[in-house]
């Protein structure tokens, strides 16, 4: 059986970053296992940028007021130590990437240039036209194939980590091309998966694959999940598909206007108006379209992005992606005409419980998480544009330092025949599933009960609901044949894998949102539409024991900024 | 609108074109078709998708002959009969799904990245410009698909490579530029008879053609391989 020191699962920029880290000791063997190839991965499509408090465009700005921005943008929920120590680190991570050829968009002298960006003070993210995400994905990956002592496992699935109760201490990983189920022993486990906005299915900016993989795994071995009740809504989602244009759009200086022309934003947000949060601007959208205010009804209705005043030359040197976008998915020219555009499910604030943000290590002793799929908290219940990128690199590159000395001091624990073979069996009995569901009608029920009673606004009611029919579709998915049997690339058998990893998700996410009686950022109460400090200034962590759900809270770490009214 | 679909199909046991009919609305891509075909009528239908919006490179396939991503392309370009089939000059896995570890084993072969100094260098936005398209690449590997030099010489390194090395020649970030352009000869950017498939086929439009005629200059310029070789013998004397 094959072994190594460390092995990553997920190779989107959280897991390059890690792999990149770790691979600087030449003696540590890596392994970096991805269900997709690795700039497949969905950090290329983060379009807008990377927040570093560099100070390159206004001088005033600091780490300190980057991170003060950040715990009044998660509505005071996030981890204040961490979310310094994110901010302290933010600088070198991008000069890094500079040296590492990332073509940051310039200022005239030369020196990396910033655009505004939602919730934020100054002048502060760092971008590269509007395709950040992509650029920094494959620097990341070129660096990461640059080190000899990394294998890419490219298209494997991964289906279940092993442990005994305390220490990882094997990965079951299943390929897609030829349908073998094998087993690697290590010292530690990076789980860097990514995000599960695709339980939102019919409308999400997310890439297919988001599905929670990594995510549904951790909850299932009993590792604590934390805050996954909130959910990120990004309010300019393209109108028919859900598809993602970039918070650039408001950041260069576009509008959003309702049927009558106006730009309703002074009503919620009369100083920041269009660069306020995205929560606010995703409920106020919602607001104008419930108040009769928007273009169309019901579920395709939608209020209008305005870029033209930015005039032809700044659209197309500044947004081009955004531009074929809108041609070629809404089939609207920004330059010329008013983007339709709606609130879509975009990112996941909770993910796996992060004790140690140093380390990114969990619970469980050598597992370890990074990027969206993680907690650290850093975001709390909402996150600011540009601070995806900014999490993933600085605690990526960390986490790196720490598995890697982890590895060095620790041994490879034994592994039973039962153990081994545990992956196979799970394979094999999938492969024989009969039953009268049919999947795509599954997925779409799932899609609906998350958009409609866990959505941009939930209550009481709704989320009990949610609750009961998600219970209710995990034995539904028990009854979904495996209609192809074959061994080679069988998608068939993957969606249904994802589809258990989401309705999974998507019952802890409704059960941890139903005990949450509150309102605070992302997470919007109709019943309870106050933010409740004395009750639930807590971080939420749910943990999953023989299928049964259990919550308890931990306390937040305020080190320096006391709660305080959120306005913009 | 209805469309006839014609899918090739590659299986251990069955090869060849399967037909499917089916309702799309005006606005399907070629990807919402695709997926559709597998809910709804054959859920063994292999082919990959991720992004859906035209970034992650992986949804590459032939429709009527041409080379597209599936998710960037509607349907109504196509009318109402569709042929879908693999890319071609690669390895098919399943059906649409072709071999991508070529396209990652070249960057590895040839060291496709940077090598940094601990120090910060400037480069300027002239310089950013120029390297703009080589950083645009997705990998989806439509240009290598459409080459006919590739497909008959093994000493060309091709659009995509030569796309994705360009920018390793002409950034001064990168320490090892000269060592680049040493090793650039033997991937012989010559070799290339400019028809321009690669550039009327790029989806990101990067105009493959254009930077390695580039390279070509640069190999000339550098005295590394000489002018158009014997090619123009007959006007000596």
């Amino acid at each position: 059986m094959r072994a190594y020191d460390v092995i990553i699962v997920g190779a989107g920029g959280a897991g390059l970053r890690t792999a990149i880290e770790c691979a600087r000791d030449e003696d540590i063997k890596i392994a970096v296992v991805s269900k997709v190839y690795p700039t497949r991965s969905h950090t290329g499509a983060a379009q807008g940028g990377v927040n570093a408090a560099l100070g390159n465009v206004i001088k005033d700005d600091s780490p300190e007021t980057h991170a003060y921005d950040t715990i009044k943008g998660s509505d005071f929920l996030a981890d204040q130590d961490a979310v310094f120590f994110m901010c302290e680190n933010a600088p070198e991570v991008i000069y890094e990437l500079d040296r590492w050829g990332v073509p940051f968009s310039r200022l005239p002298d030369g020196r990396i240039a910033q655009r505004p960006f939602g919730g934020a003070s100054f002048p502060r993210t760092v971008f590269s036209a509007d395709r950040t995400g992509h650029v920094i994905l494959h620097t990341l990956f070129e660096q990461a194939l640059s080190k000899d002592n990394i294998d890419f496992y490219n298209e494997f699935f991964l289906i279940d980590i092993l442990h005994n109760g305390q220490r990882v201490k094997a990965v079951s990983i299943y390929d897609i091309k030829n349908g073998e189920v094998i087993t690697l022993r290590t010292k530690a486990v990076v789980l860097a998966t990514g995000g599960f906005a695709r339980i939102y299915w019919q409308r999400s900016t997310n890439a297919v694959g988001n599905t929670g993989d990594g995510v549904a795994v951790a909850l299932r071995n009993g590792v604590p999940l934390k805050d996954i009740e909130f959910i990120q809504f990004h309010p300019t989602g393209l109108a028919k598909t859900g598809i993602l244009l970039s918070e650039a759009c408001r950041g260069e200086g576009g509008y959003l206007l309702n049927k009558f022309g106006e730009r309703f934003m002074s009503r919620y947000a009369p100083e920041k108006m269009e660069l306020a949060p995205r929560d606010m601007v995703s409920r106020a959208i919602e607001y104008e379209i419930r108040e009769g205010r928007g273009i169309g009804e019901g579920t395709s209705a939608y209020v209008y992005l305005d870029l033209r005043h930015l005039g032809e030359e700044k659209i197309k040197e500044r947004l081009p992606q955004v531009r074929q976008l809108a041609i070629d998915f809404e089939g609207v020219d920004p330059v010329t005409d008013l983007v339709p555009i709606r609130p879509t499910a975009h990112y996941c604030m909770g993910g796996i419980h992060v004790e140690n943000y140093i380390t990114s290590s969990t619970p469980l002793e050598g597992l370890y998480a990074v990027g969206e799929c993680a907690c650290v908290s850093v975001h709390g219940a909402n996150r600011l544009g540009g601070n995806s990128l900014i999490e993933l690199l600085v605690f990526g590159k960390f986490c790196g330092i720490a598995v890697r000395e982890y590895a060095k001091y620790n041994q490879h624990l034994p592994l039973t025949k039962a153990e081994e073979n545990a992956g196979r069996e799970y394979i094999e009995k999938l492969m024989k599933r009969e039953g009268s569901e049919k999947l795509a009608q599954v997925r779409r029920r799932l899609g609906e009960i998350t958009w409609e009673k866990m959505g941009i606004f939930r209550d009481e009611k709704s989320l009990t609901s949610a609750y009961e029919e998600l219970s209710e579709l995990l034995e539904r998915w028990e009854n979904i044949p495996l209609v192809d049997k074959s061994k080679v690339f069988n998608t068939n058998l993957i969606e249904l894998m994802e589809l258990r990893n989401m309705i999974e998700m998507a019952r802890a996410v409704a059960f941890c949102a139903l005990h949450r009686r509150e309102s605070r950022g992302g997470h919007y109460r109709e019943d309870y539409p106050e933010r409740d400090d004395e009750n639930f200034l807590k971080h939420t962590l749910v943990k999953q024991e023989d299928g049964r759900l259990t919550i308890e809270y931990i306390p937040v770490r305020i080190t320096k900024y006391q709660p305080a009214e959120r306005k913009y | 609108m209805w469309v006839k679909v014609r899918i090739k199909l590659n299986r251990e046991n069955f090869k060849d074109y399967a037909y499917f009919s089916l309702e799309l609305n005006r606005n399907s891509t070629l990807l919402d078709m695709l997926v559709k075909i597998k809910e709804e009528i054959d859920q063994s239908l292999a082919f990959r998708s991720m992004c859906r919006a035209g970034i992650c490179g992986t949804c590459a396939v032939k429709a009527n002959g041409r080379p597209v991503l599936a998710c960037s392309t509607k349907v109504l370009v196509f009318g109402e009969e569709i042929t879908v089939e693999p890319i071609d000059n690669v390895l098919v896995i399943k059906d649409l799904v072709v071999d991508h570890e070529f396209l990652y084993n070249k960057l590895k072969l040839w060291k496709v990245w940077y090598n940094a100094e601990e120090e910060d260098k400037k480069v300027n936005a002239s310089v950013l410009k120029r390297i703009e398209k080589s950083h645009e690449c997705i990998l989806c590997g439509i240009c290598d698909s459409v080459c006919p030099v590739l497909t008959a010489s093994s000493y060309f390194g091709g659009p995509t490579l030569l796309t994705r090395y360009y920018k390793l020649l002409f950034d001064i970030r990168n320490t090892a530029q000269e060592e680049k352009v040493q090793n650039l000869k033997n991937l012989n950017p010559q070799l290339c008879t400019h028809c321009m498939n690669c550039s009327f086929a790029c989806p990101k439009k990067l105009m493959p053609e254009a930077l390695i005629k580039e390279e070509e200059n640069l190999l000339q310029e550098k005295g590394i391989i000489k002018r158009e070789e014997g090619n123009f013998g007959f006007l000596e004397f």
